[in-house]
């Protein structure tokens, strides 16, 4: 077994729907070129040629045997039983809405509802997608759609193609994280 | 006389590029249920809100000596630059723009916005614990909807707060800072030094943000007794040091140094 096995490793996992950027925010944060497992698409709502899905993986090297993992989930529904697996344990859960969907709301409500359990104690983020080419629903609805589940977490406007979107949400991750491995001083 | 006769609100504006007013016009288009009234882009009459996408306001005498409210469009703030009231930033965000026309709009309480952009009051000095303390909570819901503080929000040293619900863009100021120390406080209740600790935010920006957070009724207020971290014990001036569970070599500060984010 290699030193690198035996350390801690750590995981960032990006989930949401088909198209909204978990591969190129992957791709936005990672040290090697991400591994993909795209097909052709054969859902012609999707809009696009490809999609994921397997997983798509990218890392970070922290050096010293360290990394953290970027795990992006397959979008389709079908592969919900891969979603709760990967997040199990993560440091802490992207998940991606492309507001250009005709129900947006409805594409939260199915992760926050495939994550119920986990979601109260990991560190979780919203990134909302084409905000600028489709203004609604609006980041203060989505914020509502987490306080009607007793929710509170970062809901933020991201083009995945702009690195400092990404990581602005890796960043109120971290944030989350720190303060959930901290003991509170009294 | 800037009021509308009927419940037409008129938005007037000044030194806005035509990008910026397409999308101004488009954001008006699409309607929301937060508005009470409907909004329209005049040039004709005394409108209801000025927008001007310069450091000044034009002004004709009799004719338009002060709306009753201005809102200044800029270029994204810069970093510890609190959210000013009646400003808002580059690229204009929905949610902004209709949140400042709702502010304005009759019967609302909020305050006029302010004519130009301007740094946030300074902190009132943090108040002992002699006056009265608030209750304790349980941990708090999460809040569906704004509302302002019951009576002025008053920070304390010697209490610890937690965000009740995630906050608007405006609030946020559009700084990084500002998301982070708000996903801080989304996990767990903290005090002024804990945030301080955390974050590495000097203690008055932080102190300044607290205060905001808790003008919009977003907080929820713990009156307890925080052991202060030594190394956040500093004056308010100083810059803190994160606790030890978040010392340099950690795992956060690591990926946040790697990623470019320190």
């Amino acid at each position: 077994m290699t030193r690198a096995n035996t350390m801690p490793e750590h995981k960032i996992v990006f989930t949401g729907t088909p198209g909204a950027g978990k591969t190129t925010a992957i791709a936005a944060l990672s040290d090697i070129a991400p591994t993909v497992t795209e097909v052709r698409n054969s859902d012609p709502t999707l809009g696009k040629a490809f999609t994921t899905v397997g997983l798509d993986y990218g890392q970070v090297d922290l050096g010293d045997g360290q990394r953290v993992h970027l795990y992006g989930t397959p979008g389709q529904q079908r592969f919900e039983f891969m979603w709760k697996i990967l997040a199990s344990r993560a440091l802490g859960l992207v998940i991606l809405i492309d507001n250009s969907r005709p129900h947006p709301l409805q594409d939260l409500a199915v992760y926050l509802d495939a994550y119920a359990d986990l979601l109260p104690h990991m560190a979780f983020a919203i990134g909302a997608g084409r905000t600028l080419e489709c203004p609604l629903p609006t980041i203060d609805e989505y914020v509502d759609a987490l306080s009607h589940r007793g929710l509170v977490a970062p809901v933020l406007p991201v083009d995945v193609r702009q690195r400092d979107d990404v990581l602005m949400l890796v960043d109120t991750l971290l944030a989350q994280a720190e303060i959930r491995e901290s003991t509170p001083t009294t | 006389m800037v009021e509308q006769q009927s419940s037409e609100m008129g938005l007037l504006l000044q030194n806005v590029s035509g990008t910026d007013a397409a999308k101004i016009a488009a954001f008006l288009r699409l309607g929301t249920g937060r508005l009470k009234h409907t909004w329209k882009i005049v040039s004709d009459r005394p409108p209801r809100v000025l927008l001007s996408g310069s450091d000044f306001f034009d002004t004709l005498p009799g004719e338009l000596e002060g709306p009753i409210t201005a809102l200044r469009l800029v270029d994204e703030k810069v970093f510890d630059a609190p959210a000013a009231p009646g400003v808002l930033s580059r690229p204009l965000q929905y949610d902004d723009f209709i949140s400042a026309l709702a502010q304005a709009e009759p019967g609302t309480d909020a305050k006029p916005a302010a004519p130009v952009a301007g740094r946030a009051a300074p902190p009132a000095a943090l108040p002992h614990p002699a006056g009265a303390p608030r209750a304790a909570f349980a941990p708090p819901a999460a809040l569906s909807k704004p509302s302002p503080a019951d009576g002025e929000f008053v920070l304390s040293r010697f209490e610890r707060f937690r965000l009740r619900r995630w906050p608007e863009a405006a609030l946020l100021g559009r700084h990084r800072y500002h998301v982070r120390l708000a996903s801080f406080l989304s996990t767990r209740h903290l005090s002024v030094d804990e945030l301080v600790g955390f974050s590495n935010v000097n203690a008055a920006d932080c102190t300044r943000f607290l205060q905001a957070l808790g003008d919009a009724g977003l907080l929820d207020a713990r009156a307890e007794q925080p052991t202060v971290p030594a190394q956040a014990a500093a004056p308010a001036h100083a810059t803190a040091a994160r606790p030890a569970t978040a010392s340099g070599s950690s795992l956060f500060s690591r990926l946040r140094r790697r990623l470019g984010m320190e």
